[in-house]
């Protein structure tokens, strides 16, 4: 009897600690990363006898985590990578949006420009017109300053972000540091039974800190797990934690990187965290950012180079030849911190159309030699002495590098140019919209002809290499030998100019070359022998518009991208890369957010707590319990009778 | 399978959400009666459609050229038409001057007519545009293009010497893509390079001079009205060129207005929404959340709690 009281006993106490586990998993239904719990039950030591064994009972010989370690690890790793796409996406719509405002994009202010030149063209000595030039050319010029400064913002959001990431993974470092001390403490404490509530913890912090950057575990037989991040850097090893930092890029100072351990000496791992938050503000740096950043760029080093070259062609209401218009960004380079001087490769923009957006990186060995990286081909040009890259004039020598000297640079021509072209001229009558020279048939003092000519040849057309020849010393003078099909040229010119009527007529003339700028003349009809012209600087043009004329053909014109695209064109261009990335991170955060939920799903099909199951469960232990209650009250009566019998 | 009643719940949720932001989008494109909201709705497109608003602002601008092109041409059509007239009344006089019936008295007053002639197309040949710039002076609008150099003596007889101070320069205006059309004409053709009866080159206004020189000398001869036809000749030539271009610039008005209209078509497909197409889906989309929310109030009100 003593015994049906101890095995009852054994009941009520196991099921007990049944209910009670039970009525855990219910009360934390909500708990993030709670995993549900089971009592083990297991029968007592028999007791043994002559007839055999007779059980003694129940007893509670473990509460179990119900907890799959493979679903777990995956469910981290979609993590990772759907916030890796989450943020990537979300930085790079805020460009895709700030581009899709017609208000605030570009390409209307450019149109506003262009047809502002036109009214130039159409009236050139209006100064109404050339002032409204000139505030079109200013909300230009602003644009690309704001657009820039957006640009600029997204990139010290990116860097905030990355700081407050590495912070939050730093705390969680820290925490699950102290939470693995904690962990085998209390396992040896236990007897090596685990302490269910705090592995579920320290699960939900590898989760969080997956969230960051690529996590990976690796478990210790004392219950402690290390912990690694990207691609196998140590972050918490056992009891002790590992800092990132934050220091400067080492080429770029307005971009952070991420750094294991010290800020000063610890290496820079930002390209290896993989996923995770951390990834993708890198990679949207890397590969939206920083490309949108260079493209825009290119777009105002290349306009401003174009239209001051072709202004300078032109006369302005001074009779002065154009001078800058805009102030044209000079192609950057970026040095290392680890430069033994903060000496820069002297650099020069030679051909606007050459201009590309790859970046290089160029580099002196430490003997003699310097060689270039292209940072997208992996393509290598050395050695390097002045050297053009993509239309840049890249001069090391004047650096003066010596063995056993460090160089490393990043040239990246056009990363500042929307921030630094500018506005020069403010001065409506500086702009050129006159031709330099002009040309017809020579005339005396009083504008009557001179021989007069007998045929019917014409001056259609003068164009120039450059404007070191204004002013002429001296007219060019032409007079025509139709036996020879020539000009004979005189005045600041020497020599022949070859025109047969037959073939040459409304064609650009051969060049000639007069104080070192090559001139060539659109000529037409049927000059006589005798007949003579003049080609003489150009003054007082004030209804002359045929620079402006040039300069508004710009606005159309295929300057960039190899001489296959204009303007607008490359912006149209820029506008669909950056499209087409946002819209390719939307179907890449679509792909991981459902492969997150089928991970979460799976992981919660196997931990999560199901009510309607803890409800069964609740009626069977309660029902067990009650049936061992009743074994207690049994006892209770066996015993009664047995009182009952032997009391006389 | 096992469900955990978190995922149940997370799995309506995350429906509700997701018909939510559908819905969301079909009401901004709704709201804002466009197709592409971002670039990244349709990369290709919006590429494209900055293209396609360059050329329609390019073509916008073709057509104001256009226009200013023609009042330019207008001014030079009625200027040159003036100075025809004008050297018709002068060879009307140079007839009447030759005739035997004049005496030199009579002479005399035909030279005051012709002299008031040649003022008037003085001022013709220095006529300003709407702009103030002299319409014949080429490239230097601010310069006055014509006047009166000196004289010369040819046989005891002082004739004037005219000169021009303009250039040789013709502006053009952009009124097409590939297409600039002059906007007017340099003093130099239309005044001072014309020939005289016998060939020779002559100013107009040496032409109408001479005649008056002779009339007054009573030393008439019938050059002055061989020079006077080919000056006609010569300044009509140059209206019909003036013409043309004015015809011109008239089909160039209707081929870039045709081409306006053909791109605003093209931006209207590809920006505009189709609206029975987006109301169909926000109809669609509205039942869809609607039976969302209801499968959710359905789902939770289930628990085996209840029957305990």
């Amino acid at each position: 009897m003593a015994d049906l009281l101890g095995i009852g006993t054994s009941g009520l106490l196991a099921y007990q600690n049944a209910l009670n586990t039970t009525s855990h998993n219910i009360s934390n239904v909500n708990t993030e990363g709670y995993s549900r719990q089971r009592v083990e039950l297991d029968t007592r030591i028999p007791q043994a006898s002559g007839a055999g064994f007779f059980g003694q009972g129940v007893y509670a010989s473990n509460v179990e985590r119900v907890y799959d370690e493979f679903l777990v690890k995956q469910l981290r790793t979609y993590t990772s990578s759907s916030n890796r796409a989450e943020v990537y996406h979300d930085l790079s719509s805020q460009i895709d949006n700030l581009l899709a405002d017609p208000q605030v994009g570009l390409a209307p202010s450019l149109d506003e420009f262009f047809s502002s030149l036109q009214s130039v063209a159409d009236s050139p000595s209006s100064i109404p017109a050339r002032q409204a030039m000139l505030s079109t050319a200013e909300s230009l010029v602003d644009r690309f300053h704001y657009i820039d400064q957006r640009l600029r913002d997204l990139k010290t959001r990116a860097n905030n972000q990355l700081e407050f990431t590495v912070g939050e993974v730093n705390k969680l470092a820290e925490s699950l540091a102290t939470i693995n001390q904690e962990i085998s403490v209390q396992m040896a404490a236990a007897g090596g039974k685990p302490p269910n509530d705090l592995l579920d913890q320290r699960d939900t912090l590898i989760k969080q800190l997956s969230e960051h950057v690529n996590v990976s575990t690796v478990n210790q037989d004392n219950g402690m797990v290390n912990i690694f991040i990207g691609s196998g850097q140590g972050l918490v090893v056992g009891s002790n934690a590992t800092q990132l930092s934050i220091r400067s890029d080492e080429f770029f100072p307005d971009r952070n990187a991420v750094v294991l351990g010290n800020p000063a000496t610890g290496p820079d791992i930002s390209g290896l965290l993989g996923d995770g938050s951390v990834g993708g503000v890198l990679d949207f740096m890397d590969n939206v950012l920083t490309p949108t950043q260079i493209s825009f760029g290119r777009l105002a080093m290349g306009m401003a180079d174009a239209f001051n070259e072709q202004h300078a062609l032109g006369l302005d209401l001074k009779d002065n030849a154009g001078t800058d218009f805009f102030r044209a960004p000079a192609p950057t380079a970026f040095g290392s911190f680890n430069n033994t001087t903060n000496a820069l490769p002297t650099l020069t923009l030679v051909d606007v159309a050459a201009l590309g957006t790859d970046e290089y990186l160029i580099e002196f060995d430490g003997v003699a030699t310097w060689s270039a990286l292209n940072m997208r081909t992996n393509a290598v040009t050395t050695p390097l002495g002045v050297t053009t890259i993509d239309g840049v004039q890249v001069d090391v020598t004047t650096i003066g590098a010596v063995a056993g000297d460090t160089y490393r640079f990043v040239l990246s021509p056009s990363a500042q140019a929307a921030r630094d072209i500018g506005l020069v001229i403010d001065d409506p009558s500086k702009i050129a919209a006159a031709g330099l020279l002009r040309g017809g048939e020579a005339v005396d003092a009083n504008g009557q002809p001179l021989v007069p000519n007998a045929g019917t040849g014409s001056i259609d057309e003068i164009v120039v290499s450059d404007n070191a020849l204004y002013p002429l010393a001296a007219d060019i003078t032409m007079t025509y030998d139709d036996v020879n099909n020539w000009f004979v040229l005189g005045g600041a010119a020497a020599g022949t100019l070859a025109y047969d009527p037959a073939t040459d007529n409304g064609q650009l003339s051969a060049p000639f070359v007069v104080g070192g700028t090559s001139i060539q003349l659109r000529l037409s009809g049927n000059p006589q022998t005798g007949d003579q012209f003049t080609v003489g600087n150009n003054s007082g043009a004030v209804a002359d518009n045929r620079n402006a004329l040039a300069l508004g053909a710009l606005g159309s014109a295929d300057i960039l991208i190899g001489g296959t695209s204009s303007l607008q064109g490359a912006y149209g261009q820029m506008i669909a890369d950056v499209g087409a990335k946002t819209h390719q991170a939307e179907v890449t955060l679509g792909a991981q957010t459902t492969l997150l939920n089928q991970a979460a799903a799976s992981v919660s099909a196997v931990s999560g707590v199901n009510l309607d199951e803890e409800a069964a469960n609740l009626l069977r232990f309660q029902q067990a319990y009650q049936a061992n209650a009743q074994m207690i009250s049994a006892a209770d009566n066996l015993f009664q009778t047995l009182l009952d019998a032997v009391r006389r | 399978m096992r469900i955990s009643t978190n995922v149940m719940q997370m799995n309506s949720l995350n429906s509700m959400l997701e018909q939510q932001s559908g819905l969301h989008q079909t009401q901004l494109q709704l709201a804002s009666g466009k197709r592409i909201l971002s670039p990244s709705d349709d990369p290709t497109a919006s590429a494209l459609s900055v293209d396609l608003n360059q050329s329609k602002q390019q073509f916008s601008q073709y057509q104001d050229n256009i226009s200013y092109a023609k009042s330019r041409l207008s001014m030079e059509e009625t200027s040159l038409a003036t100075a025809v007239n004008i050297l018709q009344r002068v060879r009307e006089l140079a007839v009447q001057g030759s005739s035997d019936n004049y005496n030199a008295e009579q002479r005399q007053a035909l030279a005051v007519e012709v002299r008031q002639r040649l003022d008037e197309m003085m001022g013709i040949a220095n006529t300003k545009d709407a702009n103030g710039d002299y319409l014949f002076s080429g490239g230097k609008g601010a310069t006055i293009p014509f006047g009166v150099k000196g004289s010369a003596v040819v046989g005891g007889l002082t004739y004037n010497v005219y000169g021009y101070d303009g250039d040789q320069v013709q502006r053009k205006l952009q009124v097409g893509p590939e297409r600039r059309i002059a906007d007017s004409d340099h003093g130099f053709d239309v005044f001072i390079n014309l020939r005289d009866a016998n060939g020779v080159q002559m100013d107009v206004f040496a032409m109408i001079d001479e005649m008056s020189v002779a009339l007054e000398n009573d030393v008439m001869t019938s050059k002055p009205i061989g020079d006077i036809d080919n000056a006609i000749v010569q300044m009509t030539q140059i209206r019909a060129s003036v013409g043309s271009r004015l015809n011109a610039l008239d089909t160039q008005e209707s081929v870039n207005g045709d081409f306006l209209t053909r791109i605003e078509e093209t931006m209207s497909d590809m920006h505009d929404l189709d609206y029975a197409e987006a109301i169909t889906r926000l109809n669609s989309e509205m039942a869809g959340l609607e039976a969302a929310q209801q499968a959710y109030g359905k789902v939770q009100g289930l628990s085996l709690f209840n029957y305990l």
